[in-house]
């Protein structure tokens, strides 16, 4: 069912059977995965967006495990930026697009994507929004259920980089797509040509296992692995943080979508900017060990126009490495009815401003993103 | 003798003496005078020098002359009008730095003794001098409990049952500990200046659930409020406490549900939790629901101490609730009341109003505490059964 969801064009399945070829010639797994990443990379013509398909998935058997040793020990993924100050505002652009939220959906219920109306959303716009560094925030320790929904739907991402072992955070969205950071994706040293295809691939994540409601080293629903990785052109070729978004389509586990035993986050974009957010998170660095989930709320603080548009917005939030890719959510509820809407990732900071995070402003590229990670056409 | 005390309003330190001498004198033996009346107040305080009244129940035992709080009693109470104010504010302004030190006390967990209020002063306060905000409509995050509520802090968040002017109201209220709770001043006062203005027949149902009471209920001792909202409701001191008796198992409100802890004189610049029991439509009054939300503006329409407001859609019956800063699932030094829903202005559904907690706050929260550093000067003795 999930697979049907899944746009595969000819280009791949070309690619597919040509990798599984060089496989079965080579009978050297992990030299063949290495030396097919520049035919498994491939470009959604439609989105621009650039998905890869790992070894494992070619080859239909994963050859690696992640321990709960090994997932203790890995790295956070850096989360700083070198830059002293942002160029901050509280003005952001007013995106183009219409205003657009999709549901979440609690386990085992079928995602119905519903949009709404502009009308629906947009109340009257604030004259005067945000607040001055540092911004007033709440961050506590989830004292609930890890898994309760929507707790459940976040997770800690296990992936490789260069061979090192790294950590991040991510949610479930959609049937069985995960939704994170670009940087836990792909390193943004790829290389398109002029009509968006992929030259050098870069350097993708390797080895990328999910593990939703990871708790103090054990993953209480298991974990799903990787079918395929997507990440946006521009992070791509550039580490633009403007577009610092990716996420995985995860395999079955046991039969099963990830979203079947976890439940989904919704999806909004096109919003204006007087919003307040959940940011839900696994921080490892000090003071955090990475094995809690970590829960910021924090409203609109002000937009980093440094970056240009869309220009990233800031929250206030002392989460440190590890949490990037954790989900900035809107309209947090338990309820199973709708709401939770994913309308942020956890991106980058500065370094002389430890209690703000900075998320990629979810316009309609963000959108083609999440319609690649969810097999969805409209 | 008696009779006479009940109806007087004593608005000196003198009488105030007088008070306390016929209470020590004449205290706890009054308990035996059963009589068919409804709960009266027998005495009012009032001092002085902290700006505090109180009102103290008689000492008639919790007995079949007393309407008791049933179930179907307690789901048929009125939520308490959320003061609606006219006009609009439409300016934001600065708040005035507060002429005391920014003051936390620790929030406690349950247990069987009372707890030790500790005054701290070395938080850092991140917050910066300049601030921004919100005008109408905030942002703000509401949702309804999810977790269990009798896990710590939402158990220290309940439902205040209590009679005003003939007519069965509820609130929210919390635990602040040494058997107190915190609220808002209309809760238990009318504003009226008035003695008969006083709420009557008051009880709290921690963790109230559908209308089960998984902590029982506590019946009232002692209201307290600001002279300022007792003789003319004003907004800026809408805030008030009430001092319990013990349950029948002789156990304080903070042995089984803690207590959350409380923070004054701070930048207003904060980010809240803020949880109530509202009951008008979309809620129905047997849920805890939860705000969050960061400073929005000031009330403009006032002098110092200075309303302020955050983004919320709660409706009456949320009176009182909380407005908790450093939210945590631990307590220590987390979880300090730091505001409560007062009021909200006649349109503006999805903003509520609090009072500013500045050395006000902290004279009221003196009266309900033993912690002398609190106090400015020792008012009634806290007596329990």
């Amino acid at each position: 069912m999930k697979r049907n969801l899944i746009r595969i064009s000819s280009v791949i399945v070309g690619i597919l059977l040509l990798t599984v070829i060089v496989f079965a010639l080579s009978g050297d797994y992990s030299i063949a995965a290495l030396d097919n990443q520049a035919v498994a990379a491939t470009t959604d013509q439609e989105s621009g967006n650039i998905s890869y398909r790992p070894a494992e998935t070619l080859s239909g058997s994963s050859t690696h495990t992640w321990t709960r040793e090994m997932m203790l020990a890995a790295q956070p993924y850096p989360l700083e930026i070198t830059a002293n100050e942002p160029a901050v505002s509280v003005e952001l652009a007013k995106p183009s697009g219409t205003p657009m939220i999709i549901p979440g959906s609690p386990p085992e219920v079928e995602q119905e994507i519903i949009t709404r109306s502009e009308e629906t959303l947009t109340s009257s716009q604030a004259t005067l929004t945000g607040y001055n560094y540092p911004p007033p925030f709440a961050r506590y320790q989830n004292f609930d259920s890890y898994q309760v929904y929507p707790y459940s739907t976040v997770g800690a991402l296990f992936f490789k980089q260069g061979g090192v072992p790294y950590f991040c955070s991510a949610a479930s969205i959609g049937n069985s797509g995960i939704w994170t950071a670009g940087h836990c994706i792909h390193k943004g040293d790829g290389e398109l040509d002029s009509g968006g295809n992929v030259i050098d691939p870069g350097t993708w994540s390797t080895e990328v296992v999910f593990a939703p409601a990871y708790q103090n080293g054990i993953a209480p629903f298991g974990v799903w692995s990787a079918y395929e990785l997507w990440i946006t052109p521009e992070w791509f070729t550039s580490e633009d943080l403007r577009y610092d978004m990716g996420g995985v389509i995860l395999n079955l586990n046991g039969g099963f979508t990830l979203s079947q035993i976890v439940g989904a986050l919704g999806f909004a974009y096109n919003m204006d900017h007087s919003l307040h957010w959940m940011n839900i998170a696994y921080p490892s660095a000090q003071p955090f060990n990475g094995t809690t989930q970590q829960i910021c709320a924090g409203s609109f603080a002000y937009a980093d126009t440094s970056m240009g548009n869309p220009s990233p917005v800031a929250m206030g939030c002392d989460m440190t490495r590890g949490s990037s890719g954790g989900p900035w959510i809107l309209d947090f509820s338990g309820s199973s009815s709708s709401q939770n809407y994913l309308n942020g990732n956890n991106s980058y900071r500065y370094g002389s401003h430890p209690v703000e995070l900075y998320s990629p402003y979810f316009d309609s590229d963000a959108k083609t993103l999440w319609d690649d990670l969810t097999g969805t056409t409209n | 003798m008696k009779r006479t005390l009940s109806r007087m309003q004593f608005i000196n330190l003198g009488l105030l003496l007088l008070t306390l001498i016929f209470i020590i004198t004449s205290g706890v033996s009054n308990a035996a005078v059963a009589s068919a009346d409804s709960q009266e107040i027998i005495s009012q305080s009032h001092d002085g020098e902290t700006g505090v009244i109180s009102a103290r129940e008689s000492n008639v035992e919790w007995t079949a002359n007393q309407q008791p709080w049933t179930k179907s009693r307690m789901l048929d109470a009125k939520p308490y009008p959320l003061p609606n104010v006219g006009g609009l504010p439409t300016t934001l302004s600065e708040l005035p730095r507060p002429a005391g030190d920014p003051i936390f006390i620790p929030s406690t967990p349950p247990d069987n003794t009372s707890p030790a209020f500790q005054v701290e002063n070395d938080f850092e306060n991140l917050s910066g001098d300049s601030l921004f905000g919100y005008d109408y409509p905030a942002p703000f995050t509401r949702y309804e409990n999810f977790d269990d509520y009798t896990v710590f802090p939402y158990s220290t968040v309940g439902v205040l049952f209590f009679k005003q002017n003939g007519t069965d109201y509820r609130c929210s209220a919390a635990s602040i500990g040494n058997n107190a709770l915190w609220t808002a001043g209309h809760c238990v006062h009318d504003g009226s200046g008035t003695v008969d203005g006083w709420s009557e027949n008051v009880v709290f149902a921690p963790a109230y659930e559908d209308g089960n009471t998984p902590f029982g209920t506590w019946s009232f001792y002692d209201l307290v409020t600001r002279v300022a909202w007792f003789s003319g409701g004003d907004f800026r001191f809408d805030i008030g406490g009430v001092i319990l008796e013990l349950n029948a198992s002789n156990q304080t409100v903070n042995d089984l549900v803690g207590s959350l802890g409380f923070a004054y004189n701070l930048n207003p610049n904060q980010h809240w939790f803020n949880i109530g029991y509202p009951v008008d439509s979309p809620f129905d009054g047997k849920s805890m629901q939860i705000c969050a939300a960061s400073f929005a503006r000031n009330d403009p329409f006032y002098t110092s101490p200075i309303p302020m407001a955050m983004g919320c859609d709660m409706t009456p019956g949320s009176s009182g609730g909380p407005w908790i800063i450093n939210f945590s699932g631990s307590p220590g030094n987390t979880n300090y009341i730091n505001g409560n829903n007062s009021y909200r202005y006649t349109g503006l559904n999805e903003e509520i109003y609090s009072p500013y907690y500045s050395d006000a706050a902290k004279d009221l929260l003196g009266y309900l505490s033993p912690d002398t550093r609190l106090r400015t000067n020792i008012l009634l003795p806290i007596i329990k059964k």
